[in-house]
């Protein structure tokens, strides 16, 4: 009983803790002038990151040591945030250069996401992929493997085929390692390519591991094109009771591919 | 300098509520079944954590002010980063010449927030679909110049809804500054400030003022994408 409690009490001190970044990993390979604005920039969760003097902090990291990424891309951020392209590139394109393995992914999702540059985003994919040897991990918020995203961005450009291929062959390789939405992505593939069955497959999967609105409103739609009146009618009913309650794919910066409004359901509702 | 005092004394607060959590744990774990052999525990721990908040405030860095220096001013869509007026880079402050006399903010300058910090997620989000449906209608490509790019409306909501201070970035689509043809803003910043009301009246949550931008896609007049 004691070693429960205990255990409850330091996961609570850990989960409290705040750790300091390692900055230590420069000094290891000599080099002290990134570890100096490594340790600077640690002033800077001190801040909101929009503060001014949250910038300044950043250019001083800069001042530093000019090819230390971390203060070019939580400049870069700030920018993104505000939805100002310009301001992104800038310092985002500093970010890639000086750690490119770090901050590819990132720069390839937000391209994509913020700023609608879907072959941009394919490119940042392809090229994280040239340079390492393991798994290049997850878009800047961790919603989607980079391969299930490269995957959505085809889908997007109308190039379904390939989008099938890209997302099919990550879930057939990630097995338990399925997203949030992947199958959602995946099944509107299908969808367009007129392959409803295998649609409505995907979607069947994607109830076990996340059931949203756009889920039911998708497998209604292929319902409606196979010609089956009672199941779209479930189908499209439970999407609307889903969104009604604010079952839906979610986030908080932007509207995801795929996400449906009420006005999507009450038009095919008539 | 005084934010970065406010956040050391919570930091150390924090520091000094783990070290407290983690020595009564010791204390429920120990085998001691005395009183004075727990207080005496209770002791030495209690010098340990001294001890060891002393040390958390030696090591955490301070900011020495004379190696802070101002960003630099910055042009073509990068935001001017030495006026200390500002709050917060992409702040909007208001201006007369421009601006409605007329629109108010609820709260002070000071408490306004970005869009994503509202309460019901992206702050567009629940008018999403009628701004789609508004600029599908509205905007006519048949009379622009066949320009290429993104274009970048940014702007203040206040709690009741009502939008102003809007101001207007363009970029090419490799993300270099850019200025459209006027046949081409002047319509998307008209139809965006047409729209009479950013949220809905089931947004009762949301009673914050708030930084909102909408960023066009545009393919040769033409709006293929509207964000975020």
């Amino acid at each position: 009983m004691r070693l429960f409690i205990f255990s409850i009490v330091l996961l609570t001190a850990i989960c409290a803790a705040k750790a300091q970044p390692n900055c230590n990993v420069f000094l290891w390979k000599g080099d002290t002038l990134q570890y100096e604005a490594c340790k600077y920039s640690q002033i800077f969760r001190f801040y909101y990151q929009f503060d001014t003097e949250a910038i300044a902090v950043l250019d001083s990291c800069i001042a530093l040591c000019p090819y230390y990424a971390f203060p070019y891309y939580e400049k870069a951020v700030v920018y993104l945030k505000a939805g100002n392209p310009i301001g992104w590139d800038k310092y985002i394109n500093l970010a890639v250069k000086y750690d490119p393995i770090s901050y590819l992914g990132t720069r390839a999702s937000c391209r994509g996401k913020f700023f609608a540059d879907y072959e941009g985003a394919i490119s940042d994919i392809d090229s994280l992929d040239t340079l390492v040897d393991y798994d290049i991990g997850y878009i800047h918020d961790g919603m989607y493997h980079l391969n299930v995203y490269k995957g959505i961005c085809y889908k997007v450009l109308g190039n379904y085929t390939k989008a099938i291929e890209v997302i099919q062959s990550h879930i057939d390789a990630a097995e338990v390692d399925v997203g949030l939405y992947d199958y959602i992505h995946l099944g509107v593939a299908y969808q367009a390519i007129g392959e409803h069955k295998q649609a409505l497959e995907c979607f069947k999967k994607q109830e076990t591991i996340n059931d949203v609105a756009e889920n039911h409103y998708y497998a209604a739609l292929s319902y409606q094109e196979l010609e089956d009146a009672e199941n779209f009618s479930s189908s499209i009913t439970r999407a609307k009771e889903m969104l009604d309650k604010g079952q839906q794919m979610s986030n908080k910066y932007h509207i995801l591919e795929d996400e449906i409004f009420m006005t999507d359901v009450e038009a095919l509702m008539k | 300098m005084v934010k970065i005092l406010r956040n050391l004394f919570y930091r150390v607060l924090n520091t000094f509520w783990i070290l407290l959590l983690m020595n009564a744990s010791v204390l429920l774990l120990g085998t001691h079944h005395t009183v004075s052999s727990s207080f005496k525990q209770f002791k030495n721990m209690s010098i340990t954590m001294i001890a060891l908040i002393l040390f958390c405030l030696i090591s955490c860095t301070t900011q020495n002010e004379s190696n802070v220096q101002d960003g630099p001013v910055l042009q073509n869509g990068l935001s001017l980063q030495n006026d200390t007026s500002l709050r917060w880079l992409e702040d909007i402050p208001h201006n007369p010449e421009i601006d409605k006399t007329d629109f108010k903010l609820c709260y002070d300058e000071q408490k306004a927030i970005q869009y994503y910090r509202v309460n019901n997620s992206t702050g567009v989000k629940n008018i999403k679909s009628e701004i789609n449906a508004l600029f599908k209608s509205k905007y006519n490509s048949a009379v622009v110049k066949k320009e290429t790019g993104l274009v970048r409306i940014r702007f203040i909501v206040n709690c009741k809804g009502e939008a102003d201070r809007f101001r207007l970035l363009g970029s090419s689509l490799d993300y270099k500054a850019k200025t459209f043809d006027k046949s081409i803003t002047d319509q998307l910043l008209s139809i965006t400030k047409s729209v009479d009301r950013w949220k809905k009246d089931t947004d009762k949550d949301d009673d914050k003022d708030y930084y909102l931008y909408i960023l066009f896609k545009i393919i040769d007049g033409k709006i293929v994408k509207i964000l975020p």
